[in-house]
């Protein structure tokens, strides 16, 4: 005869790799009747009796609020196996129970596979497994680790046991008070019905007409027991008389009150652990008041650190690329004999210019988003959202609003998308409006640029100051949408789960780095290469009569120039009224990165032009230099690291490392890079002096921090909200770009 | 008469004007994380609360697998409030995404 033993539990507490280790290659896959869950059989011996096992679906409870749970339950009632292994995970012994003490008031043989010992141990988690088997009325109880198949003979064993000597009294569950009279009551009543008691445990099914279970009520209906449904309904008016509290809740409370204390009895976790600690730190981290300025000081400190610690190896990249890159190419064309032609000045001032001008920032990107890492893996991340949430609540706006806006630091486009976590269709639009605010990371080689030009070693404080005037402007917009065309409930708390604290792992920061920079150069070699092309392009068109012929025109005649130049006057009152820079932002709605690599061409074709013959080098010192400037930088990166705030250590002697000077001033034009000595120039005569210079150069970035975001991300937010909105959203943020540089220009002018 | 602690959590979720964590509730209930979790759970299945995911998608960059932008934030609970909840049904413009339905302007 053959024995059928259920294997029933939680998802993913191993399940199948104890079922797939006791029956090997003798199973059975198909599907349960009428469903389209997986049904597995499968076949193993215990001594001398032939087993019949059954996997079956993952279940939290035997309530019919899943079809997997009135697939396990209805199977247990039907086909009534000899015993039912109850396969919990036992470093999550209270979320697993709950299954396995309904499965004991189904009063069918249980047997306690304690899965994931292993995870439970590293964890600090002690089980005694006798006190554990008292506790529930006798039933064998099991230490496994599945997946390494330990703990297999003992699960035979316990099978074999039950098999042979089915227990004569089984263990079920009892309920106290009001509840338990009332269930006692109504099971008496079933008992006196043989056509019910043939086929269920008369307390479970007074249990679950009590639960309300729709399934079983079904049934009822169905075999018109309608005495016993009239009966149900009154115990449950009497129950909730008696305790205030309707009987589904109770029932699950007296279950979850009894595993607490079980769990209580037998369980003994770590004295000292992690969580303690985390605790103590999350007082302050998320403080009431506290918290936010420690959020603050947090971006600080990764800004500081991405501009600082990445200076030396942007230099070292700029040079590599702009010099190096740049002198091969023109020594490749001209050694094809293509030296003068517009395709070599496509290759060298479009292409290397254009797409190598914005390769340069990767070292910037790969530090912030080290640094964005480490924070994440830590878990001090979710706290950020935790105190983000309580600002938000307090302008009106939902505190979930925050974590697509977190989203929006990297890029805004996931940021739109996030926005659906959002039930509320005014909130997911007000969210959606404000994201375009938080400043992705396609727009920090900009502040970074300009940082490093303008305001040298404290180029990071420029970095934190436009991340926070993206935020402030975000809130502020919201705070006055939210109370007037956004109306609506004011928003409910959410909690969330606040994991300890841990040491981040390099394997991860590592991975979450690389996927992040690997998304900026596909674009680079996308977006940024088409645009770069495009812009070599109209800047080798003659834009005036007589100024030149294709490919021999200056920049400022040039079609490009042209054009640009028409909308210049418009950024005059913010300072940077000059061609270059109003074609550069033109530029940055393909994507944001191309304002650096606009630039980049613009300037470094006019420095082309004038540039003075250099002594010729062979590949041999190139590649020395290079090598040499390598190491240069990994040292200057070093120092910069224990630099992060005194500027005492000074590794390479002769090396001038900069005073720190918080506000930061201008470096000498000499100790900038060519790009960033132009800008200066540019600036500076655009705004009409060296000091204004600096003022147009933070309005300019204002400027970039605020209006319409990439083409990209302008389409995710056609497709989310609609086109009128869109439209709506691309006027406001360029109008609000236009009046933050103004004001800023303007309103600096009066202390400089 | 004395609520239920399973009654307590969701009147925590119902009455908290400030975001929560949940040791924190775990610490005011008297009951140990994995049992709160156990018992917010149920409200889930039940359909009074629900469980924030994450969005993992995009596809705009061409990242073809889950965004490296998102952060990775751990889960979150919230009280359902009503039924007008959009399916998380990603949309992107380029690999592997839905389209949304078209959404009127308000």
């Amino acid at each position: 005869m053959t024995v059928m033993i259920a294997l029933a539990g939680n998802p993913n507490v191993g399940k199948s790799t104890i079922f797939n280790a006791l029956t090997g290659s003798r199973q059975h896959v198909g599907n349960w009747p009428g469903k389209t869950v997986e049904k597995k059989e499968g076949r193993l011996r215990v001594g001398s009796e032939e087993i019949l096992l059954v996997d079956l679906p993952g279940a939290y409870s035997l309530t019919a609020y899943s079809i997997e749970e009135i697939i396990t339950r209805d199977f247990i009632i039907n086909e009534r196996p000899t015993a039912v292994v109850a396969v919990v995970d036992a470093s999550n012994l209270e979320r697993n129970l709950y299954l396995v003490a309904q499965v004991l008031e189904l009063e069918t043989p249980v047997i306690l596979a304690l899965n994931m010992t292993d995870v439970a141990n590293s964890r600090g988690l002690k089980i005694d497994a006798n006190r554990l088997s008292q506790r529930m009325g006798g039933i064998p109880v099991v230490e496994m680790v599945g997946n390494r198949s330990l703990g297999l003979d003992q699960l035979k064993q316990a099978i074999a046991q039950v098999t042979a000597h089915p227990p004569q009294a089984l263990p079920h569950a009892s309920y106290n008070g009001a509840l338990g009279q009332e269930v006692a009551t109504l099971a008496a009543q079933i008992s006196a019905n043989p056509a019910l008691t043939a086929h269920y445990q008369p307390s479970w099914l007074a249990t679950k007409l009590l639960e309300n279970d729709e399934a079983i009520l079904e049934a009822m209906e169905a075999q018109g027991e309608t005495g016993l449904l009239e009966a149900s309904a009154a115990a449950q008016e009497r129950i909730e008389a008696a305790t205030g509290e309707d009987a589904e809740t109770l029932i699950a409370d007296q279950r979850y009150t009894f595993i607490g204390s079980l769990v209580e009895s037998v369980l003994e976790r770590p004295s000292t652990s992690i969580l303690t600690t985390s605790d103590k730190i999350d007082e302050i981290v998320t403080h009431r008041i506290w918290g936010l300025p420690i959020f603050l000081l947090m971006m600080w400190l990764v800004f500081q650190f991405t501009a600082n610690v990445s200076a030396p190896f942007l230099d070292w990249v700029d040079v590599f690329i702009n010099e190096t890159i740049y002198g091969w190419g023109v020594s490749f064309m001209a050694a094809l004999g293509l030296g003068d032609t517009w395709f070599a000045a496509l290759i060298t001032d479009g292409i290397i210019g254009g797409v190598g001008g914005v390769l340069v920032f990767v070292p910037v990107l790969l530090f912030l988003y080290f640094a964005l890492a480490v924070l994440e893996d830590s878990g001090y991340m979710a706290r950020a959202a935790f105190v983000m949430d309580r600002v938000m609540r307090w302008m009106g706006l939902h505190g979930k609003s925050f974590l697509p806006l977190i989203v929006g630091f990297g890029c805004t486009v996931p940021a739109v998308y996030a926005t659906r976590t959002l039930e509320n269709e005014k909130d997911r639009k007000l969210t959606g409006f404000l994201a375009t605010f938080m400043s992705c990371g396609a727009r920090l080689p900009v502040y970074v640029v300009f940082g490093a030009a303008f305001f040298g070693t404290a180029s990071g404080n420029l970095i934190f100051g436009m991340y926070i005037l993206g935020i402030g402007v975000a809130l502020a917009t919201g705070f006055a949408l939210k109370h007037t065309v956004y109306r609506g409930q004011p928003p409910a708390p959410f909690v969330m789960e606040l994991p300890p604290y841990r040491a981040p792992r390099p394997r991860d920061v590592w991975r979450q780095m690389w996927e992040r920079v690997q998304g900026f150069l596909i674009k680079a070699s996308t977006v940024i290469l088409v645009v770069s092309v495009a812009l070599w392009l109209l800047m080798a068109i003659p834009g005036r009569a007589n100024a030149g012929s294709f490919n021999d025109v200056a920049a400022e005649d040039s079609l490009f120039a042209v054009v640009s130049g028409a909308i210049a006057p418009v950024f005059k009152p913010a300072g940077f009224g000059s061609w270059e820079a109003s074609g550069s932002l033109v530029t940055g709605f393909m994507a944001k990165e191309v304002v650096v690599g606009t630039m980049n061409q613009i300037y470094m074709g006019e420095e082309t032009a004038v540039a003075e013959p250099t002594e010729p080098t062979t590949f041999g010192q190139e590649v020395g230099r290079t090598l040499l400037g390598f190491g240069e930088a990994a040292v200057l990166t070093v120092q910069e690291v224990l630099n992060i705030a005194p500027r005492t250590v000074n590794l390479l002697p002769g090396v001038d490392i900069g005073e720190f000077n918080f506000f930061g001033t201008a470096e000498e034009v000499e100790d900038n890079t060519r790009l960033e000595a132009a800008l200066i120039n540019s600036f500076q005569r655009s705004a009409g002096s060296a000091e204004l210079g600096a003022l147009a150069a933070v309005a300019f970035n204002v400027f970039v921090l605020l209006y319409v975001p990439c083409m990209v991300a302008v389409a995710a937010m056609r497709q989310e909200f609609g086109g009128r909105w869109t439209l709506a959203q691309i006027g406001y943020t360029l109008v609000v770009a236009w009046l933050a540089a103004v004001v800023v220009f303007q309103v600096g002018k009066l202390f400089i | 008469m004395t609520q239920s602690t399973l009654r307590q959590v969701l009147t925590v979720f119902e009455t908290a004007v400030t975001p929560l964590s949940m040791p924190q509730i775990a610490r005011q209930l008297d009951v140990s994380p994995e049992q709160l979790e156990a018992m917010i759970q149920h409200w889930v299945r039940k359909g009074k609360i629900r469980e924030n995911t994450a969005l993992t998608d995009c596809g705009s960059c061409g990242h073809g697998s889950s965004c490296p932008f998102v952060l990775d934030l751990p889960r979150s609970y919230e009280l359902v409030t009503d039924s007008t909840l959009i399916p998380l049904n990603v949309v992107g413009l380029t690999c592997g995404h839905k389209s949304a339905p078209e959404q009127k302007d308000s």
